[in-house]
């Protein structure tokens, strides 16, 4: 499974949570001083427009290890717990088998991957998983044709490297809440 | 007795020798090993503030102070580490601005004038995230620097200096460099798209060889902006063939109803690359009026042309695809095989063909 998980806040209530993104043993252990400073927020698991964005599944794939410090720092920051692969083979092999029928995950991926490349990966989820992930593509190539390439073979955004982290935050908030009423619209249909 | 003690001496003298290069060897290592050890040091201090920075709208004067409290070697090994890593072109003005008066700065930058190459390289990184306005004649000097490694990384600082005259001269001498240096210089231009925009319409306006004019092109293309892409395409009818080729390929980054016509005449080129490379560009730009030249062009005599027009179908889908299905059962065996091979591409294959 995953290299590693982490948690925004460790204190966090919410249980659902905890038990997609069991907190580490690092994370428990480091000192209260060591832990990310608490953001304010409306309520505990909810962003200011109230949706749940702390519950759906957040994956980070990346094996550059500054842009993993980086990404790690300002998730606990925002609160936004999160699943880190550093290898794209394992991270592929858990999005064959990920259920996605509760919500759709949101994916990080830094397409300079070992194992399976980034494009490689999104061209297998073309195929075999379509439409079930919100992919946030990173790379350090900024040229069009990487970008071209990326959103064709589906994936939603495209950051090329040095990205502004405040914006990628931002963007994933944003993609956060759309499958969190993505899957809630879905829902109501099935039952209604 | 008189050789045995010669030799004993010359013996005893060598072992000296020995010993003291031994010594030099062993206290240089373990230099080094102490200052990469404050280099380590300085950027685990350095990493965590930077990421703060990052995440708030705060002023880079907690950066500037741990910075600071640093060895001068290991703030230049840090600063010029993470933040070409981590810092984007936005956040980039307020940390140079923040860092350029500090006293270790300050060293490190006058260093560019010395006569040892390394030093001057040390210079031109550390313009890289601390330049200001005031370091252009320096930067200038480097740019002309006699190693390619100091030449190579004072080209980023002039860039990210944004002074026009800088930009201008680098893009000017974009065609002495091999493809790899041109590639690496395009990125960094991307960081001033605006001046450098300028200086590249300018350049492909006036008269220029036919080198220049490829080195030109290609970085209009990898700026991808529309203003240079348009002086490209203006010279998509230049009677060098080499000229065309480079203009037919970059202006696929041209999404104009202009760019249309251009691209189609240029499918009846008499060199086969270029027509390659129009049906190339029709593709990428998934040009439904162009499936009847695209079609005819699958028959092309060319390999490259036909490999390109079936795939430029394949992109554009709907209608053309039917055109593409349709040579696959037509008479002509050439194009009937080329419509095979791509109609059996799935569609994230010829994504990636395409782009290649």
């Amino acid at each position: 499974m995953a290299l590693s998980s982490r948690s925004g806040d460790a204190a966090h209530p919410s249980a659902s949570t905890d038990e997609i993104f069991p907190v580490s043993r690092e994370a428990a252990r480091a000192p209260a001083s060591a832990r990310p400073t608490p953001v304010r927020v409306a309520a505990l698991g909810t962003d200011v427009h109230g949706t749940h964005v702390t519950a759906l599944p957040l994956l980070v794939a990346t094996a550059d290890a500054m842009v993993e410090r980086l990404l790690t720092f300002a998730l606990d920051q925002a609160r936004l717990p999160h699943r880190l692969y550093r290898s794209g083979t394992q991270l592929l092999d858990d999005l064959m088998s990920l259920p996605t029928h509760d919500a759709i995950p949101v994916i990080v991926l830094d397409l300079d991957l070992p194992g399976v490349d980034g494009h490689a990966l999104l061209e297998r989820l073309m195929v075999h998983r379509p439409d079930a992930f919100l992919v946030l593509a990173l790379s350090s190539h900024a040229d069009e044709s990487m970008q071209v390439r990326s959103l064709l073979l589906g994936a939603v955004e495209h950051l090329a490297k040095p990205f502004n982290i405040r914006v990628l935050v931002a963007k994933l908030e944003r993609w956060m809440r759309f499958a969190a009423r993505h899957t809630r619209r879905d829902a109501t249909q099935a039952t209604g | 007795m008189l050789g045995f003690n010669l030799l004993l001496v010359a013996l005893a003298v060598q072992g000296a020798i020995i010993a003291l290069c031994l010594s030099v060897l062993l206290l240089l290592r373990l230099r080094m090993t102490a200052r990469l050890r404050e280099v380590d040091e300085g950027l685990q201090h350095f990493e965590p503030m930077l990421h703060r920075w990052l995440t708030s709208e705060q002023d880079p004067a907690d950066l500037v102070r741990a910075l600071r409290a640093m060895p001068a070697h290991a703030a230049l090994r840090a600063s010029t580490r993470l933040t070409t890593a981590l810092v984007p072109a936005e956040r980039h003005p307020a940390l140079a601005r923040a860092l350029r008066d500090e006293p270790w700065v300050c060293a490190i930058i006058a260093r560019g004038r010395s006569r040892l190459w390394w030093r001057r390289f040390d210079a031109a990184r550390l313009l890289c995230v601390a330049g200001q306005p005031i370091d252009a004649p320096l930067v200038t000097r480097l740019l002309a620097d006699r190693s390619p490694a100091v030449r190579l990384v004072a080209f980023d600082a002039a860039v990210r200096l944004g002074d026009r005259s800088l930009i201008d001269r680098g893009i000017g001498d974009l065609v002495r460099h091999q493809d790899a240096v041109q590639a690496y210089h395009f990125a960094a231009l991307g960081l001033q798209p605006v001046l450098t925009g300028e200086a590249l319409c300018r350049r492909l306006a006036s008269p220029a060889t036919t080198a220049e004019l490829v080195a030109w092109i290609d970085a209009a293309g990898a700026l991808a902006t529309p203003a240079p892409l348009r002086a490209a395409r203006l010279l998509a009818r230049h009677e060098d063939a080499d000229v065309r080729v480079h203009a037919a390929r970059a202006i696929r980054r041209l999404a104009e109803p202009e760019t249309v016509p251009v691209l189609i005449a240029l499918l009846d080129d008499a060199d086969w690359r270029v027509r390659a490379q129009a049906a190339r560009a029709l593709g990428a730009l998934r040009v439904a009026d162009a499936v009847e030249p695209l079609a005819r062009a699958v028959t092309d005599r060319a390999w490259w042309v036909r490999y390109r027009a079936a795939l430029a179908l394949a992109q554009v889908g709907g209608t053309a695809r039917a055109a593409l299905l349709a040579i696959a059962d037509g008479e002509d065996a050439l194009a009937r095989d080329m419509a095979h091979l791509v109609t059996s591409l799935s569609p994230s294959a010829v994504i990636e063909m395409s782009e290649v």
